[in-house]
């Protein structure tokens, strides 16, 4: 079977063979990726060069007291500067031969390398996720519990009937309303960028926490947690919904399980149950999910990026398209389905390996 | 069996197609409890039948129908039923709740915000449904012919899905309407898209898992032809599981599509929309939080609705907890 | 809008330069999407005091100036425009051989401490200011603004990089030569006279740039840009922050602030959010709408900049053809409607038509140019045979344009004009321009914007046929007659500034309005500058025309 292993809650045990497939089937799905990543770069390729509009229009029209003829020249030179002029399928050989060399080309608007425009956009993103992602699963994992011990009863409607509103919360307003209430009333929280503006930081990776670590400049730790807390907060509440109900169905089918009815038998308190076994054979789901999850964010907190002023890869990419900048689309695209594949590839794996069903079998 | 049926809806949302195939069965299993006490009551009338199709057995459940019917009925035939017109612009702009004449006062260009809220529900309901019913279509053929044929035509389309979960769905979505102009058409179908694989994917479990067995086989050696037993063998038995889905994708579509909207990629002013009256309301966040909220709410609402109600018709269609 | 901001407007006549708000919008406007919605192109530009860390040292006070920008590639290069926060650090970095203020419209002595110009108006020799030192240690000569000037003039220059749009162009095209007399002088030679030399140089394009530093980097020199202004490049982060620095050696003494960052805020709300909270404590990109909220919050204050911009609405005459059905079109026009809705009260009607207040050569005596009648509307439209005309309406989607559209496809309706709209990314508003066969090419609305304040950049421009207006956007020059409005204009041009001139560019709007009629006034308005009230000494005027001069700003 090609696809990803699909995650199942009730397994039934696999014999030894199985798992051989399985892994063989990880296998084949590694050697997918190249040619996945391969289409999206060649879509991503034809799709912006059919846009409307042009990055030369652009910049050529920078100086509007030049004549119609004097901006047909500026255009023309510049669209030979970027190897414009060359008829599509050469551009096309030469972004393939660049990316075959890991060469991803340059901005048009100001000549960054993309991959440095990467480098700063990134490590905002991925703070930004991973940071929303450990809020919503704390929450998430200790609501989705709740429920789940207290099924049927009104903890139970409550919780989900929280999670349901909370998963479908209309995230684009929620950022602009948690500014106005904790920046603008309460003036609690810093409401733009990862940093003060009045700290001096030299980014060295560009992770703040693992700069200040390199650094040894503790200091940064705590304004960067202060401006992380609101964006991070209003991502984390939609997802924190929807983990919880995962967590719920999770916990209440492990709870049905044989070796759950046996340690509880053995006279294991109930809190030593849920520890040692109940939620340790729950999690897989939430991971897979997380890791969809992570996917997801990576490419798509565009709002909430540019509510908070937070320097993103969403940005980057929205920006990279309405300027026409083909070289930043293109590159910054292919970076988020490559961190998506592996992602889930690596969450896959993990699946497989930590599986206690498969690793009993 | 229960597949993952991931989606990237893109934007930050959460993916609830995602959560549905852990979450179905354990809170199936405890409505369908409450289902049979309201049985054993005997209930009459069509309240009473819709309890015996297991639909609207949760207090937010029943909420949610009322409310998704109102809000469906007030799209259809509220334009109907306001004189007022929601694009005309008029001198008297800015007016509060409770101006005469004018219900919930005017926006920032004199017009009628009751009539914009009114005519405002079509388009988000519109890309809605129709970016669900697309991404069904494309996601049960894709994974019908997937799971039915095996082999390298399932090699090749479930890479297709893996392309299409990988591609970002805001550039899709801003590809489309960069090329073909803001509007219904492009959200439609780019929404539509996006919401695509997470489908494909549970089609093309539920397709491999009936495809093994012997009654496909059977019509397969008998020389059935493969159209056929596509759809009128295989396609009946996964219908419950798929519709189950389709709904909760409904949600799903809704969240996304108010989302793009609010980015200004979906309907163009003056056509009112809540999306985009959320977007321009901002502005007057803090003069005129009205402008902002009404249209907030209102789309928080559908979509709440929209869960809910994707729930309850999961419990009621898919029984074996498939999804 | 009173200006209050403002001295007493000298007379003398700056010329026109590259008009920022065009080349901003031309360079494809950070493609913010504004007009998606969310981020207004012109992002916002404030000072942002942080609050905490005062620092010390130097002479000043001390602290951290935010400006929140539109956006930042992290480039910053007089000679390529990327964004408007970009250059607004170049701005700060660099100074050219002369300076406006924007407190009074004329050029005067910067790194040139006096200028000679030559009876025939052709030769202007420059003597720079002796020992004014760059942020690199070295010390100002010809050399080094020969290095910056031929950037500007020579589009195979070695150190340009690449797609570079050289605001200055257009002067280079008219420049003979470009010499050092001696370490000292620096004589620039003009084929034709032009009296707005002295003002592009004021620009940012002219903004002289260390030598050292240029055969250092290369075209990479926008990531090391060294100059002679108040502050030193410190760092950037493309999409998030440039971090400038006091510079101790500055020519009129080291700025009072230590820091000044210019940080990416593109969300209108989080604009006004941040001006509020204090994260940003001034911008001129505030959000129109925001204008009375801010003003009756104690902690900011809004200043009065006078207009300096105009919104149009551009006509092209090749798909209307009939002068009356354009003339109906002009006389459908709400202004007021425009004004207060679409800016909030933040404006006024364009009474001087193509010139703002905020410039010389303000007529008011223009005001009939710009009225409504629908009445004649609708009489012109009958006469041509025209009533259920069909037009396309093109607006860029971000800041004030939508809701403008949308108020002029009002009016015209009321006219009786059919009217479809599109609102477009402004990345592909420009190019959609350039496109006379665009289905919605009819109708566009746009807006001209100077850096620097002179009839000559407004109607200069906008009326000259073989333009980028008059010829591919309206059509101007397929018009019968036109030859003698680009000799007319170029007459005033070099008019010394003065009733005369003022009369003469009357004179010519008045001809380009009542004749041909390509383009429609709307308002003139002026960016929305706001900042913390603990700020001071911020250049306001200037501000609000995406001019940044921080070196007295304190907060």
């Amino acid at each position: 079977m090609s696809a990803l292993p699909l995650p199942r809650i009730r397994r039934p045990h696999r014999p030894r063979s199985e798992r051989v497939d399985a892994l063989w089937a990880m296998f084949r799905r590694l050697l997918g990726i190249p040619v996945v990543l391969f289409a999206l770069a060649t879509l991503v390729f034809i799709a912006m060069r059919l846009l409307p509009g042009s990055p030369t229009a652009s910049l050529a029209g920078g100086g509007t007291n030049l004549t119609a003829e004097e901006i047909a020249q500026n255009e023309a030179r510049a669209s030979k500067a970027l190897g414009l002029d060359q008829p599509l399928l050469t551009q096309y050989g030469t972004y393939l031969d660049n990316l075959v060399h890991l060469r991803f080309g340059e901005s048009f608007f100001g000549s960054n390398s993309v991959l440095s425009l990467l480098g700063d956009a990134l490590p905002g993103t991925i703070e930004l996720t991973l940071a929303a992602m450990t809020v919503a699963v704390l929450l998430g994992v200790v609501t989705g519990v709740i429920a789940a011990l207290r099924k049927g009863t009104w903890i139970d409607t409550t919780t989900r009937t929280v999670a349901t509103v909370s998963f479908s919360l209309p995230w684009f307003a929620l950022g602009v309303i948690a500014i106005v209430v904790f920046g603008v009333w309460l003036r609690w929280l810093p409401v733009l960028g990862r940093l003060p503006s009045s700290l001096d930081y030299h980014p060295t990776t560009n992770f703040v926490l693992l700069d200040a670590i390199l650094q040894n400049r503790f200091e940064l730790v705590g304004p960067w947690i202060q401006h992380l807390i609101l964006p991070a907060t209003t991502l984390a509440l939609s997802m924190a919904g929807y983990i919880t109900r995962i967590v719920r169905a999770s916990v209440l089918d492990v709870l049905g399980d044989d070796f759950v009815r046996t340690a509880r038998m053995k006279g294991l308190t109930e809190s030593a149950v849920i520890r040692r076994h109940v939620l340790r054979n729950s999690w897989l789901p939430i991971v897979t999910v997380l890791g969809l999850q992570f996917g997801s964010l990576l490419g798509g907190s565009v709002i909430t990026e540019t509510v908070f002023s937070y320097g993103g890869v969403g940005r980057l990419l929205v920006q990279g398209v309405l300027q026409r900048d083909y070289p930043v689309v293109q590159g910054a695209a292919l970076a988020i389905a490559l961190l998506f594949v592996l992602v889930n590839y690596a969450v896959d794996m993990l699946y497989m390996i930590l599986d206690p069903r498969i690793r009993k079998g | 069996m229960s597949d993952r049926t991931g989606s990237d809806p893109g934007l930050g949302t959460t993916d609830a197609l995602a959560a549905a195939p852990v979450s179905g069965g354990a809170i199936r299993s405890a409505r369908r409890g409450r289902d049979r006490d309201g049985r054993d009551r005997e209930h009459r009338g069509p309240v009473a039948k819709l309890r015996r199709l297991g639909i609207g057995t949760s207090w937010p459940a029943k909420v949610s129908w009322v409310f998704l019917v109102a809000i469906v009925l007030v799209a259809l035939a509220g334009p109907l039923l306001i004189s007022a017109d929601p694009v005309r612009q008029t001198s008297s702009a800015m007016l509060p709740f409770g101006s005469p004449g004018h219900l919930l006062g005017t926006d920032d260009l004199g017009r009628d915000e009751l009539a914009r809220l009114v005519h405002g529900a079509r388009p988000l309901l519109f890309v809605a449904f129709a970016s669900t019913a697309l991404a069904a279509v494309i996601g049960t053929g894709v994974g019908l012919l997937a799971g039915y044929a095996g082999g390298i035509v399932e090699q090749v389309l479930m890479r297709a899905v893996d392309l299409a979960l990988a591609f970002p769905s805001i550039l899709l979505v801003i590809l489309l309407v960069a090329a073909a102009g803001p509007g219904t058409t492009s959200l439609v179908v780019g929404v539509g898209v996006s919401l695509a694989p997470g489908l494909a994917r549970l089609a093309r479990a539920l397709a491999a898992r009936e495809t093994a067995r012997d009654y496909i086989v059977a019509a397969r050696l008998g020389g059935t032809r493969t159209p056929r037993v596509l759809v009128q063998e295989i396609l009946p038995n996964i219908a419950g599981p798929m519709v189950a889905q389709v709904v909760m994708t409904l949600s799903v579509a809704a969240g996304f599509a108010a989302g793009l909207s609010y980015l200004g990629l979906g309907i163009q002013p003056p056509t009112p929309d809540w999306g985009y009256m959320v977007q321009a309301g901002q502005e007057f966040l803090y003069s005129a939080p009205r402008l902002v909220v009404l249209p907030a709410t209102l789309t928080l609402l559908f979509v709440v609705a929209c869960n809910f109600v994707g729930d309850d018709l999961r419990d009621a269609l898919d029984p074996k907890g498939t999804v | 809008m009173p200006d209050q901001s403002q001295g007493t407007p000298a007379l003398r006549p700056a010329e026109p330069q590259v008009s920022r708000r065009t080349v901003l919008r031309g360079a494809s406007l950070l493609g913010v999407g504004a007009g998606f919605g969310l981020t207004p192109l012109l992002a916002a530009c404030g000072v942002a005091d942080d609050g905490s860390e005062k620092s010390g040292g130097g002479s000043g006070k001390g602290g951290t100036l935010t400006l929140a920008i539109d956006s930042t590639s992290a480039v910053n290069d007089p000679a390529f425009y990327t964004t408007l926060g970009d250059w607004m650090a170049v701005d700060c970095i660099c100074r050219g051989l002369t300076f406006i203020s924007f407190e009074s419209n004329e050029p005067t002595p910067d790194l040139a401490k006096s200028w000679k110009i030559s009876d025939d108006q052709l030769t202007y020799t420059f003597t720079l200011r002796d020992g004014v030192k760059f942020h690199d240690g070295t010390t100002l000569s010809s050399a080094d603004v020969l290095a910056t000037l031929n950037r500007q003039f020579d589009p195979e220059n070695k150190t340009l990089p690449k797609g570079a749009s050289r605001p200055l162009a257009s002067l280079g095209n008219n420049v003979a030569s470009l010499t050092a007399e001696d370490d000292l002088t620096v004589k620039l030679v003009l084929k034709a006279p032009d009296r707005t030399v002295l003002a592009q140089l004021s620009d940012i394009g002219g903004r002289v740039i260390s030598k050292a530093a240029l055969d250092k980097y290369g075209s990479g020199i926008g990531k090391h840009l060294v100059g002679t202004g108040p502050f030193k490049f410190a760092s950037a982060t493309s999409g998030q922050s440039i971090t400038l620095e006091a510079f101790d050696d500055f020519r009129l003494g080291r700025p009072p602030i230590d820091r000044l960052v210019l940080r990416q805020v593109q969300d209108p709300s989080a604009i006004v959010s941040s001006l509020l909270s204090g994260d940003v404590s001034a911008t001129q990109f505030t959000p129109y709408s925001a204008v009375e909220q801010l003003k009756s919050d104690p902690s900011v204050t809004v200043h009065d900049t006078k207009e300096g911009f105009d919104a149009i609405l551009m006509i092209d005459a090749r798909r209307v053809p009939e002068l009356k059905v354009r003339k109906a079109i002009n006389l459908a026009i709400d202004r007021k409607a425009i004004v207060q809705q679409a800016f909030f009260g933040v404006g006024s009607e364009p009474d001087g038509y193509a010139i703002p207040p905020a410039q010389n050569g303000y007529d008011t005596g223009l005001a009939d140019l710009s009225t409504k009648n629908l009445a004649q509307a609708k009489k012109l439209l009958k006469e041509a045979g025209a009533e259920g005309r069909e037009l396309g309406l093109m607006a860029a989607s971000d800041s004030w344009h939508p809701k403008a559209a949308q108020i002029v496809k009002q009016n015209l309706e009321d006219a009786g004009f059919k009217v479809k709209t599109t609102s477009v990314d402004p990345a592909s508003y420009f190019s959609r321009l350039s496109d006379g066969k665009d289905d919605y090419h009819d109708l566009m609305i746009w807006e001209r914007n100077s850096y620097v304040p002179d009839p000559n950049n407004m109607v200069g421009s906008m009326a000259n046929p073989a333009g980028l207006y008059g010829s591919t956007i309206t059509g101007l020059d397929t018009l019968d007659g036109v030859d003698t409005m680009a000799e007319d204009l170029l007459e005033a041009k070099n008019l010394p500034v003065g009733k005369k001139r003022t009369a003469a560019y009357s004179r010519i709007q008045r001809r380009w309005a009542e004749e041909y009629m390509v383009i429609a006034m709307l308002a003139c308005s002026t960016n929305l500058v706001v900042s913390g009230a603990d700020v001071k000494g911020i250049n306001t005027a200037a501000l609000g025309n995406h001019r940044c001069f921080m070196e007295k700003a304190s907060v």
